[in-house]
């Protein structure tokens, strides 16, 4: 199964240059989310997301080019048919603004929307991508 | 020079011939449907057929001969049951595609749920109609212990492994410790680990749809045409705007999860069939989960599922969505059995009563109000899931008759 390209929906999809030089990198062809001053950057860790069949992501994640300090949360849903995950992610923390997000699974082909939820001092933050899975 | 009658005959049955063959060519290139992008990017994800071999890392015994042969063994034994002349093979019948073509299964009471068919297993997830098992040995031990089914323990387990001499045999060969020592759960592990070693070897057949998707996939449309029009229209619905190829996903024709196709959850005397909501929580008390003392992976890699489920309200009334090979030969259909042909699933979706669906299924399924000709085509696509026509019986027993509604354990 291939995955295509992401689109972004609440954030912009930037090249990896234009992100602070500190921020974890995840690995080779991450994708990455910017919503200032917050980046994520993530990748499947088989490099490919499959349908039907539970994988992990490793993400780097960072704050005005630090890695950040707070509480990281990943979910997943199809807006188009009201329904998320029926799986609910683990994220552990492996280092500093790096993590790993076990237990994904996209049930069904179609149109992903990926959230990442940030939780700090200063609130909440919430960035999301979507993506024709299949 | 005037041609002879011998060669007047022979210009006019060459021009026969080149019409016929003209004729011939037309008909073969209008015989195929155009199939978009998307659906075939589905007709591809229906396979290849068969998958790899499956082994279970969770049961030491999958793959093992030893225990193939004595999983067949006590899948046929009557002393594995409480119950006079009861074996696993009373409901999962080999002459029906290991159903009982009952409405609902029949074990020491009448059950709430349509007996389910075990080919295919190896690939499936989660096991039962509620997916209260994540493995398939551990689904094995639950009719074994039920009271309403087999009605056993683990005494009488252990006491057939004991004083059986292949059993016991066969067994002190594969194991580290006696049977005799062994513990009430892990004896009925056992039972359950050798029934699984059995049931993975039960794979359908290839089929007509198999030779129609691997020749399309290597544009050989002369070997796609072969494939029934009838059921490739029904496949252009199944996989375009039926949308039917979403739950239905994948070489098994089934995505593991689970939905509420609108299906009664009503149960005699009052009850309520809760479905995958009363399955997960059984799940999780289960003691032969994956997460578990039973399960051999010591990675517990593939108890990921099971320590990660969402427990969702909306799981309510679903039920685990089936696969589709050999679909034709496990009549009658849905989880209580409620629908006793291949036609009448296909209305049931044409047809579907949206008050009856949660608002997440709502937003996929929809009725289609097909015509009958659309209904026919989906039958045929959905019997050609099968390796040999309906009426058939294969000699390996993999794929057997066309069941015929049977009825009379509708209670």
């Amino acid at each position: 199964m291939k995955v295509r390209p992401w689109y972004v929906v609440l954030s912009m999809l930037v090249p990896s240059v234009a992100t602070a030089d500190d921020c974890p990198r995840p690995g080779e062809g991450a994708r990455q989310l910017v919503s200032e001053p917050y980046v994520v950057s993530f990748v499947a860790e088989s490099g490919v997301i499959p349908v039907g069949e539970h994988f992990t992501i490793v993400a780097g994640v960072c704050r005005a080019g630090m890695p950040f300090v707070g509480d990281v949360q990943v979910s997943a849903d199809m807006p188009a048919h009201g329904h998320g995950m029926n799986y609910r992610p683990e994220v552990v923390t492996l280092g500093p603004g790096r993590y790993r997000v076990s237990g994904m699974m996209f049930h069904m082909p179609g149109n992903w929307r990926l959230v990442f939820t940030l939780d700090d001092e200063t609130g909440r933050h919430v960035l999301a991508t979507e993506s024709d899975v299949r | 020079m005037t041609p002879s009658p011998r060669r007047i005959v022979s210009i006019f049955a060459w021009l026969v011939g080149t019409v016929l063959a003209i004729v011939a060519g037309a008909s073969s290139a209008t015989s195929l449907v155009e199939f978009t992008e998307s659906e075939r990017y589905f007709i591809e994800s229906h396979g290849p057929w068969p998958p790899p071999v499956v082994v279970d890392p969770g049961n030491r015994f999958s793959g093992d001969p030893r225990a193939v042969e004595l999983g067949e063994r006590l899948f046929s034994d009557v002393r594995l049951a409480a119950v006079e002349g009861m074996a696993c093979e009373f409901c999962h019948r080999r002459d029906r595609a290991f159903t009982d073509g009952l409405v609902v299964g029949v074990g020491r009471q009448v059950l709430a749920r349509n007996t389910p068919t075990l080919f295919n297993l190896a690939y499936n997830r989660w096991f039962g109609w509620d997916g209260a098992a994540d493995s398939l040995w551990a689904q094995s031990i639950r009719p074994i212990i039920a009271q309403a089914e087999m009605n056993a323990d683990a005494g009488i387990v252990r006491r057939l492994f004991e004083t059986d001499p292949i059993y016991r045999t066969a067994l002190s060969g594969m194991l580290e410790i006696p049977v005799g020592e062994l513990g009430d759960d892990a004896v009925l592990a056992l039972a359950g680990k050798l029934l699984a070693a059995f049931q993975e070897t039960l794979v359908t057949p290839r089929t007509p749809f198999d030779e129609f998707r691997d020749a399309l996939l290597s544009a050989d449309m002369a070997r796609a045409a072969r494939y029934p029009l009838a059921a490739q229209r029904g496949l252009k619905l199944f996989t375009g705007e039926g949308q039917c190829s979403l739950c239905h996903f994948g070489p098994s024709f089934t995505n593991g999860e689970f939905a509420n196709i609108g299906i009664s959850h009503m149960i005699p005397n009052d009850g309520v069939d809760r479905g995958r909501l009363a399955g997960m929580r059984k799940l999780k008390e289960s003691v032969f989960n994956l997460t578990g003392p039973f399960n051999d992976d010591v990675t517990r890699a593939n108890a990921v599922g099971t320590r990660q489920l969402r427990f969702r309200h909306t799981a309510f009334g679903e039920f685990r969505v089936p696969g589709l090979r050999g679909v034709a030969a496990t009549a009658p259909y849905m989880h209580n059995g409620s629908l006793a042909t291949l036609e009448e699933v296909v209305r049931h979706y044409s047809e579907l009563d949206m008050d009856r669906l949660h608002v997440h299924g709502g937003q996929i399924l929809r009725p289609l109000h097909l015509s009958d000709e659309q209904i026919g085509d989906l039958v045929a696509f959905l019997e050609s899931l099968g390796a040999t026509p309906p009426g058939n019986t294969s000699q390996s027993g993999q794929v057997i008759e066309k069941q015929q509604y049977d009825g009379h354990a509708e209670q």
